[in-house]
């Protein structure tokens, strides 16, 4: 047997996967050549190596943490998981939260409003209260006023020596003169503390505010993405492209020879696209994308590379030089805030998570492919 | 004949563990994890090195099991599936790891330490000479396996350590038996070589 072809058969021969001839060639040409014997003795010294040093045990809490693990998961038989199967891919379980949340808050927020809206003729201090009580306002507190009775009495008798008149108002002066300082300190009390109603009209400023808050809760969610990575980042991304939100309307939109290039780009069994976990196609008319792609990965903790692995120099596209196929790197954290910068940068095609491959927990690999379309 | 119908009950197969779990059975995961917690913890030591790493990261491939086995239509075995969600998670990570190493000028993997476990349970001086050798030995084949490439990598841990046959790592791998072949003799000649380069053939003997 030639040299050559016994020394590509040691591996085979080694595993006993060739045919009894061949077996015996081979066998036959080891024993014959010395630079063969050595050849397949360090092959079998490796796998030996391989096989007797390779395997290792699970430590002994593996199985239990992993359990323990799990246990902070939903089993998949439950009905809702199952109600929620088709949306796997949205956050429905995160926004149901952020609804109820909001909603919660909402009620909580209301209910004091309301109340302030019936009493929104009373102060809330208690000097104030007293200026109320002096102009004969009703209180609105009943149990204030029983814990007042003196002032109650103070009140009727004001009352009633207005129906008697002035003479006898006057007459009985030294009554009233009595009462009335008293008055007269509590509203004077009341009015030297008008400080008092700036808390009140802060404090309604600030219930105006988070109403205010509230009310756009949904939308700073939205937006919470992208102001959470810088306005010099939301600049760099403005006016990014055009967003084509599904795969079949870019069809429809694109040239029929545009469409056989990306069916071919498609089909290739190498692809990033193929064998990425989640696979993005960007046509963005700005021909800085790449660059901005950079920025973007940067900013979220990760990084930009090339098909060979090496760190992606941010550069121009062309028109002649208008397709790169680039991989983010990026926390799997971070995963979520992708996709909104990516559709800024110009249309998602697809995204595609197959069952099959997942992600680790802490890295994910994106694959995304820019054609620039000026 | 008692004793193999117990077995059976005991150990049912994988598909019938798949069927159950997707009907809520939490005990049915439990048992997949089991029989396959060492085989997953293999392949993440051999392809991470540190144990500490492995462990996690095979922890993480049972969890997204968990996730997605609901999912699993059952189309390759489970083993299969399992094996490739391995492979995925590793490689994930070590891209991953590589690149932080590289923002953060740390030595990359794959480059001896002085720290390395092998290394250092050697230099501490286990009781026993086998022990010695077995984690000298554990701790060259880590070298060896760093210094090849992903491709050759994998395929040497599902045929020498997984000890599955062309046909499966085929399967798993999406690649022709022929190309699973030939990729293999490449890789162990690769691994003979560095190992040869490292230490000296004389010292490779197992």
């Amino acid at each position: 047997m030639d040299e050559f072809f016994a020394r590509n058969r040691l591996s085979a021969y080694l595993d006993g996967e060739l045919s009894d001839a061949e077996m015996a060639e081979v066998a036959r040409a080891i024993e014959e050549n010395p630079q063969l014997r050595q050849a397949y003795g360090e092959l079998r010294r490796a796998v030996e190596l391989t096989r007797s040093h390779g395997r290792a045990k699970a430590p002994p809490h593996f199985f239990a943490e992993v359990m323990r693990r799990s246990d902070e998961l939903p089993l998949p038989g439950r009905w809702y998981d199952r109600l929620l199967r088709p949306f796997a891919r949205f956050p429905v379980r995160s926004l149901g939260v952020a609804a109820v949340a909001a909603a919660v808050f909402l009620v909580i927020w209301r209910v004091p409003m309301e109340k302030m809206g019936a009493d929104q003729a009373l102060p809330p201090s208690s000097d104030v209260h007293l200026e109320d009580r002096s102009a004969a306002a009703p209180p609105a507190d009943p149990d204030q006023e029983l814990s007042e009775p003196l002032s109650q009495e103070e009140q009727a008798a004001q009352e009633e020596q207005a129906a008697k008149g002035e003479d006898q108002q006057q007459g009985d002066g030294g009554e009233l003169e009595g009462a009335q300082p008293a008055a007269a300190t509590k509203v004077g009390t009341a009015k030297d503390e008008i400080p008092s109603e700036k808390p009140l009209s802060s404090k309604l400023g600030r219930m105006k505010d988070t109403r205010g808050q509230v009310e756009k809760e949904p939308a700073a969610s939205e937006n919470l993405k992208q102001e959470s990575l810088g306005s010099d980042l939301d600049e760099l991304l403005k006016g990014g492209g055009t967003y084509i939100p599904s795969w079949d309307q870019e069809q429809g939109e694109l040239g029929a020879e545009q469409q056989q290039m990306q069916e071919a780009e498609n089909q290739e069994a190498d692809g990033s696209l193929a064998t990425s976990p989640f696979a993005y196609r960007l046509n963005p008319n700005s021909p800085d994308a790449l660059r901005r792609l950079v920025a973007l990965a940067e900013k979220l903790g990760g990084g930009v590379y090339g098909a060979d692995g090496q760190a992606l120099e941010p550069h121009i596209l062309t028109v002649e030089r208008n397709h790169a196929q680039v991989y983010l790197h990026l926390p799997a954290s971070k995963l979520e805030h992708v996709e909104p910068y990516l559709k800024l940068l110009g249309g998602i095609v697809t995204v595609r998570e197959d069952g099959d491959r997942l992600y680790a927990a802490d890295s994910v690999q994106v694959a995304v492919e820019v054609i620039y379309q000026p | 004949m008692f004793a193999i119908l117990l077995a059976m009950i005991a150990s049912p197969p994988d598909e019938e563990l798949v069927q159950r779990f997707k009907k809520g059975d939490r005990q049915a995961f439990a048992q997949i994890v089991r029989r396959y917690q060492d085989r997953v913890y293999s392949q993440c030591l051999r392809w991470m090195g540190e144990p500490t790493v492995a462990e996690e990261v095979a922890q993480d491939v049972f969890l997204a099991l968990y996730r997605s086995l609901a999912r699993f239509r059952g189309e390759a075995a489970l083993s299969t599936w399992i094996y490739r969600v391995t492979i995925n998670h590793c490689k994930n990570r070590r891209l991953y790891r590589r690149r932080r190493a590289r923002d953060r000028h740390e030595p990359l993997e794959g480059q001896p330490r002085d720290d390395a476990p092998g290394r250092q349970l050697a230099a501490n001086g286990p009781e026993s000479d086998v022990l010695t050798h077995q984690s000298e030995a554990s701790a060259l084949l880590q070298q060896g396996l760093e210094a090849i490439s992903d491709d050759h990598r994998q395929v040497i841990i599902l045929r020498d350590i997984q000890d599955l046959d062309y046909s499966e790592i085929a399967s798993i791998l999406e690649l022709p038996r022929g190309t699973v072949k030939s990729r293999l003799h490449r890789a162990r000649s690769e691994l003979a070589r560095v190992l040869r380069n490292r230490i000296g053939k004389e010292d490779v003997k197992p």
